[in-house]
Order: C-alpha cells, then structure tokens, then sequence
C-alpha cells in the first residue's frame, strides 16, 4: 500500500519534472534537452535548461510542497477545513515588507533586498499574532490564534492599501506583480535558499504526524492520550509559519495551493496524517510545478501570473474531486 | 523549537547576504568594446556595437531604430505598432516576458524596465552573459542623455548627437513660439477614475512646460499623483488634456456626462482635448512633436506656424521619424 502510492506520487513527480525542462517558450528540441544533461548542447540551449527551467522547476517543486504540507498543518492545528497557509497573515506580513521596499524605491537600488524585507516583515507576522494570541489566551488557544491572525492580515492589508497610495505607476504595478505571485526570479541561488529551509521543516512537520493524528480528534482526547499538546502545537505553528515565510518571500503570494491539495489528497487517502503529510508535500509540488509550465508556455512568449492557473485549473479539478467522493 | 527559530532567521540572513556574486563581465577589454552607465547607474559593457537589440520599451526600441536601423532590432512588443517593425516576433505585454525566450533570441542588448519585474528578468539575464540596459527616463535631459548613451552601445554617437540636438532644437522652437503668451493650466489626466494627473517632474510636464502651459498641480511632487475631484474643481483647469489609446479608457465625450467634471469650465468652453497616448507617453524621439501638438492645442494662435519653423530647425542628418501624425485609437 505504502509502496504504490510511494510510487505513484514518485512517477508522477518524475514526469512533471520532465514536461517542466521539456518544454518552454524558447522551444528548446527534446533531444536537444537530452543532450545537455549528457553535458553537451550548445550554450544557448545549456543555458536555457540549466540555469532557467530546471532551477524554476525546483523552486515550483518546493515552493508548492511546502504551502501544502503547511496547509495541511494549519487544518489539523486549527481545525478548520478552510485554514490555509495565509490564514496566520503571514502573507499580509511579507507583502507589507515587499510592498514597503517596492514603493520606497529599495527594490529599484538594491533588488535583492525585497526577498529579505518580505521575509522580515513575514516573521514580524508570525511574532504579533503569536504575541497577540498568547497574551490573549494563557496558553496557545487555536480560537484566539485564528482570531488573532484575521485580525493581523486585515491590518496588514490596511497597511499595503495606505502604501500603494503613495506609489507611482510603475512601482504600483510591480508591487500588484508581487502580490500575484511568480517563479519568474527562480535561479539556483533561490533553489539553495528554499531547500535550506524548507526540507528541515518538512522533516520536522512529518514528524509531528502521529500526535497531528491525535489532536485531530480533538485536544483533550490527545492530552490524555499523552500527547504534549502545546508542544505539538507550537512547533506546527511555528515550523509551518516558517516554511510559508520563505516561500512567500522568494515567490511572492501564490493562493490556492496549500488550500486544495491538502484536502484533495484527503479525498483520495483518507485524513492519517502520516501519509497526508508527505503526500500533500509531493502533491502541491507537481501542483505547482505543472501550473507553473502552463502559465510559463500558454500565453508565450509572454508570461500569465502562475496564481491564476493554481486557481483556474484547480478549482474545476477539486469540486470533481468533491463530487466523486461525495457519492 | 526555542532555539532553533533564531537559528532559522540567522542563516536567512546569512544566505540572503553572503553568496551576493555581482555579475561580472568577464568580457575582455577590446578595441571595439562599448561602455555606458544606464540609467539607474548599472556600468553596462558591450564587447562590440550591438547588432541584436531587444527593446521592451516602446520610447526606446524607436531610438534604436532610428539610430540604428531596424535592421538592429531582433524582437518587439505589442505596443510596438510600427509597420516596420511588424514582421519581427513579439514579446508580448512586455510585463513579463518569458526570459528562455529572450534568451533563445541571442540578443547582444536588452533594454528593460528597471522596475521589480523586469528586475528579475534582468537578475537572471546578466548572469547569462546578455547585457541589460535599465532605462527610466523623466526629465528632457535625461531623455537626450539616454539618447547618447544608446548611441553609445549601438556605436552611432554621431547620429544620437544630432537626435539629441534636434530634440533640443524643436522644444527650443516651440517654446520660443509660444513666449509671453499667458500661460493656461493644464491637466493631463492620465486616469479620470480615479482621477491622476501628469506630475510637473514627468516628461509630460516638462512637454507641458515647453508649450507654454502649467501643470495643474505643480507643487505636488510625484509623478503621476492621485489627486481629488473636488481639488481639480477647485482649481479649474484652463485646459484638460486626455491620452487616449488602447490601455486608457476616459474619453472628451464621456467628460460631458460624468458629475463634477461636467461642470469644469474646460469641459463647457471645449477646450478637452483628446491626445494619442502611444505619442504622448514615450519619453523618446517623438518628444518634440508631443510638444508641438500641445502648443497647438494651449496657444492656437501663437504656435499656428510651428510646423514650418522646427522642420527647418532640424539638422538634415538626423533621420525623420516615421510615425503617423494623428494615430487615434
């Protein structure tokens, strides 16, 4: 059983990796494609499959992986069929420091510092409604995090309202860009930043799949089954908030992923944590990998943001989903 | 978990800040090699003349062809509208291009937008070993500057000289035709709603400023502000100006009709005037006769012989630009 659906997700990984270099704007022939990971091909061709799609096709890889396998965190933590990874504002917190760092002209001067402020102000998210929460609640209550992170996105959105305002046309455009979400900037620098962190925590997110299972039932259940709850629940939040956070800040807000997959993986296998956790982190990576190729290629040689197809392909592809498990 | 989210932040940034490799251009130096700062201060290094050019930016694939020929130019966009141009691939929107693609062009010069989306496009261009110039350009000055530094890299000096200087030359001619008329405050209004309008630090103002007008809101700094209905009420500009093409949607008809507008005294005395915002909008060659229409719209009178006056002004070796005078939408 392990075994086939181990095997299943593998295969399906492999091709999609294999479409995604495979194919793109520039047209690159199949067995030119060969060729080049044989180390020949010539340099526009290396170029063009070494250093643009394959380090794309990586970023989409761990990028969806990690906002699915965070959803699904977020779900059993709160309970909640329709928490997300954003559902904490951590997005709100990114867009606010990318959003900030677009409109004061830093991203004009010094590019690479968008990444890092919407990471800062990601964790600065992570921080308040933490705070926010604790204060609230003596301990980690999931009704008042829940709480606390629609209060904290709103006044984020607030926040990116007041500073688009003062943007000019141009960095108006770029910050909405941002906010739409793109691989478009992967290189293989992006690939190392997002592996670094999001395959710790992925290891560490799995881990936690057998006490997930028994918070699943609810917490009582779970703390007289001996489950330490709290810590189950600080390390979920915080390790999944993380892995959000980086994934944000090097693709910007891509929705939809680490709501759906999470669910549609449930729908075909049942909600045991320990295989929904690894399955929905491979899901949402051929997920987004495959949109990624679409909107990459349908419209080329221009670009469509990825966000669109996430939702636009996703949304007739879950309820269909809904619809067959439902009878 | 206490100590490892501190650990977590730390080697972001460490990450983020020490593998900070600066593309080089390991380009040796060569007889032929051209060399530029552009226009956001990036040092850009061309081993010889370009030949293959990808301009994404309107205003500038106009001076490459003019300077160079369209013969230079490899790609275009769909703003590109010019017969000349038709045959050759497109880009698409320009926003975000699909870098695989440009590069499969073989360009030997990319001119992009330095804003965020291009900046990506530009991150990963550079480490390839296309060189990339970054244009944002308000001012006349640095309109002509970016004219002679194109000529640079295209290594046609003379004839962006004399681009330059007829560029010059023509707002010069205009502005001498309309001095010591009383000047009328404009509004540009780039957008109705909400309304914006032309900020006195874009091209647009300064072209304002060259026919004789001011800009409505001449105190506010930004570019293109946001400004209040009421405020323009307020003000009552003499005349309103309006771009219209493709990407703009208001129009002197609809103006009639809208509450608040419809009552301006520019919209009752019928001095809106509709202007083509692919002439208007590109910070490039077509400047002067941006200028020369709107002198003609401001000062009827005063500016009625222009025409005749800035053809003779122009150097005859600079070469004419090719557009139609009056392309609507």
């Amino acid at each position: 059983m392990f075994l086939r659906r181990a095997l299943a997700l593998g295969s399906l990984l492999t091709a999609a990796l294999v479409l995604a270099v495979g194919v793109g704007a520039a047209g690159v022939p199949i067995a030119t494609v060969l060729d080049v990971f044989a180390g020949g091909g010539d340099a526009t061709a290396r170029s063009i499959v070494l250093e643009l799609r394959l380090p794309r096709a990586l970023v989409a890889i761990l990028a969806g992986g990690g906002l699915a396998l965070s959803g699904a965190v977020f779900q059993a933590l709160l309970r909640n069929p329709l928490a997300e990874p954003y559902v904490l504002g951590v997005a709100g917190g990114a867009a606010v420091g990318a959003v900030a760092g677009v409109v004061f002209g830093v991203a004009r001067y010094a590019p690479a510092a968008v990444p890092l402020l919407s990471l800062v102000g990601a964790l600065g998210a992570i921080l308040l409604v933490f705070r926010v929460a604790q204060r609230v609640g003596r301990a980690l209550d999931t009704r008042v995090l829940l709480l606390a992170g629609v209060v904290v996105a709103a006044f984020f959105n607030a926040l990116i309202l007041l500073l688009l305002t003062y943007a000019d046309v141009e960095s108006f455009r770029s910050a909405v860009f941002w906010m739409m979400g793109s691989l478009s900037g992967a290189t293989w620098r992006t690939v190392v930043l997002l592996a670094l962190y999001l395959l710790p925590a992925t290891a560490i997110l799995i881990s936690q799949a057998r006490p997930l299972n028994l918070l699943a039932i609810g917490e009582d259940t779970a703390l007289n089954l001996g489950t330490k709850v709290e810590r189950v629940k600080v390390i979920g939040y915080i390790v999944a908030s993380l892995a959000v956070a980086v994934a944000v800040a090097t693709c910007g807000v891509i929705g939809f992923i680490g709501l759906i997959v999470p669910h549609a993986v449930r729908l075909v296998w049942g909600s045991d944590h320990r295989v929904l956790l690894p399955a929905s982190f491979v899901a949402g990576g051929v997920f987004l990998l495959l949109a990624d190729t679409t909107a990459r290629t349908i419209v080329a040689p221009a670009e469509l943001p990825v966000g669109v197809i996430t939702a636009l392909v996703g949304v007739p592809l879950f309820v269909s989903l809904l619809r067959r498990s439902a009878l | 978990m206490r100590r490892l989210l501190p650990a977590l932040i730390a080697a972001a940034l460490l990450t983020a800040c020490s593998r900070d490799e600066s593309p080089r251009t390991t380009a040796a130096p060569h007889s032929d090699s051209v060399s530029v700062t552009d226009d956001v201060g990036t040092v850009v290094t061309l081993a010889a003349p370009a030949q293959r050019v990808i301009s994404m930016i309107p205003a500038q694939t106009e001076i490459v062809k003019i300077l160079g020929g369209t013969g230079r130019l490899v790609a275009r966009t769909q703003w590109d509208k010019d017969p000349d141009l038709a045959h050759l691939p497109s880009t698409g929107n320009a926003l975000s291009p699909s870098v695989e693609w440009l590069v499969a062009q073989h360009p030997d010069l990319v001119i992009a937008w330095p804003d965020n989306d291009a900046r990506n496009v530009i991150n990963q261009l550079r480490p390839l070993g296309i060189p990339v110039y970054s244009s944002r350009v308000e001012s006349v000055a640095e309109i002509t500057s970016m004219i002679r530094r194109l000529g640079t890299l295209l290594g046609e000096d003379a004839r962006a000289d004399s681009l330059a200087r007829t560029l010059n030359a023509q707002l010069d001619s205009v502005r001498a035709a309309v001095a010591g008329e009383t000047r009328p405050t404009v509004l540009y209004a780039l957008s109705i709603d909400p309304p914006m309008a032309a900020g006195v630090n874009t091209f647009v103002g300064a072209l304002i400023d060259a026919a004789g007008g001011r800009t409505l809101f001449e105190e506010l700094d930004a570019l293109w502000p946001q400004v209040s209905l009421e405020e323009i009420v307020r003000r009552q500009p003499d005349v309103i100006l309006l771009p219209v093409g493709e990407s703009t949607s208001g129009s002197a008809a609809a103006l009639r009709t809208r509450p608040g507008w419809r009552d301006l005294k520019a919209v009752k005395n019928n001095r809106v005037y509709e202007v083509d915002a692919d002439l208007f909008h590109r910070p490039g060659a077509t400047l002067g006769r941006a200028a020369r229409m709107t002198a003609r719209l401001l000062h009827p009178g005063a500016a009625h012989g222009l025409r005749a006056d800035s053809a003779a002004a122009a150097p005859r070796s600079a070469p004419a630009v090719t557009r139609r005078d009056s392309a609507g939408r």
